[in-house]
């Protein structure tokens, strides 16, 4: 009898501290997607790659991806990837895309590689989007630099009489000690109507997104 | 379609000793393990039977090779074979040449080293798919050398991979990314 309780006792220890270290394991997150396009209140996603929140590997790869009349690209991959344990984690998706025409050629580049990393260590948590880049961009007839170019974040262009298109867009997540994520798109077009400057839609195409922690 | 380019065309030193010293058989597909490495790319004495014990890696970014861009993604379990557990895509862009897209389909062997940058890297090899249609052999060289990965001054992690006929990245610093070695 005393050694059935002391079973279960050390069962019971066993299973806390199991449950503990479950507790103690952050969770990953991470997804990148080739392009979206959002028009009249409806979102179509292409060549998109989610993670699963305990880890691993996706990826997507299209060829020829057409949205009439929005967006052409002759290819693209997506991979995201993670993993956890106790003592750190990590979750980094790319998309990398081949012959890219936005809205019959107002916005062009030749390959787009969008980055987003995110890790988590007991020296805390960061994120970035280092190598995230846009080759022989040309927006609205104008080569923006020359080769690969990775624009400041959230640089704004205005395209008259459409909109205005924000290039490598970044949005930061996370306190720093316990999570972080960060969401990386490289071409971001919002259309507006050409009177009332109302958003009537949004085109994203090289989208990347990392998180860890909470 | 992709046929018969030359990776290794400029690329390092790295990777000539990668596909010289690091690819045991490029030419079968046979699922049989291949024997341990002899040595390896930057720490022989540390590689094949003598090497670090199996862990987990798993890591995604970019590399910027001597020759074209490389995107990446990867999950391996070093642990659970052989076969090993796990998973890995690459897209290598070079020039005017359409992307080329390698996906691991079996990984047949894991070997753990230490970098000397300090860290620890791990090399798998296995059989792929390839965008042309063919099925390959290749060997992928990730290396951890810290978080975050691929920031200027720490590190960086270092991937590479060889791929049988087509060639080599040689194993390159993340120019974004990250790599992480799970013991």
């Amino acid at each position: 009898m005393k050694h059935t309780l002391s079973l279960a006792a050390l069962a019971l220890v066993a299973l806390a501290g199991t449950s503990l270290a479950a507790q103690n394991v952050a969770p990953v997150g991470g997804a990148a997607t080739g392009a979206s396009v959002t028009l009249l209140g409806v979102t179509n996603t292409a060549g998109q790659a989610l993670l699963p929140d305990t880890g691993g590997l996706a990826s997507t790869d299209v060829d020829a991806l057409q949205i009439p009349g929005q967006v052409a690209i002759d290819a693209l991959t997506s991979i995201t990837s993670g993993a956890q344990d106790q003592k750190k984690s990590s979750a980094q998706s790319v998309t990398h895309l081949e012959n890219v025409n936005i809205l019959n050629g107002l916005i062009q580049a030749s390959t787009i590689i969008a980055v987003a990393s995110s890790s988590l260590s007991s020296a805390g948590a960061t994120s970035n989007a280092f190598g995230s880049s846009l080759s022989d961009l040309v927006v609205n007839g104008v080569a923006i630099g020359s080769g690969d170019l990775t624009p400041a974040p959230n640089t704004r262009i205005d395209l008259p009489g459409t909109g205005y298109v924000i290039l490598n867009e970044q949005t930061v997540t996370g306190n720093g000690v316990s999570g972080s994520g960060i969401v990386v798109n490289l071409i971001h077009v919002v259309l507006q109507n050409p009177l009332t400057h109302l958003t009537t839609g949004e085109i994203i195409v090289g989208a990347a997104r990392s998180q860890v922690g909470s | 379609m992709n046929t018969g380019t030359q990776w290794y065309v400029g690329a390092s030193v790295a990777a000539l000793l990668i596909a010289a010293a690091c690819t045991p058989d490029n030419t079968s597909t046979n699922p049989t393990p291949p024997p341990r490495f002899s040595n390896c790319i930057d720490k022989p004495q540390t590689c094949g039977g003598g090497g670090i014990p199996g862990f987990r890696m798993t890591g995604g970014g970019r590399i910027d090779p001597a020759v074209g861009k490389t995107t990446f993604g990867f999950n391996v379990d070093g642990r659970s074979g052989p076969p090993f557990k796990g998973e890995m895509e690459v897209v290598y862009h070079g020039g005017v040449a359409p992307m080329t897209r390698i996906h691991s389909l079996l990984i047949d062997s894991f070997t753990g080293s230490t970098d000397p940058r300090g860290g620890v890297c791990g090399t798998w090899t296995g059989t792929a798919r390839v965008s042309d249609g063919s099925q390959r052999r290749y060997a992928a060289t990730a290396c951890d050398n810290g978080e975050p990965g691929s920031s200027p001054g720490t590190g960086p992690d270092r991937f590479g991979i060889t791929v049988d006929g087509l060639g080599s990245t040689g194993v390159t610093d993340l120019t974004g990314g990250n790599i992480q070695a799970h013991k």
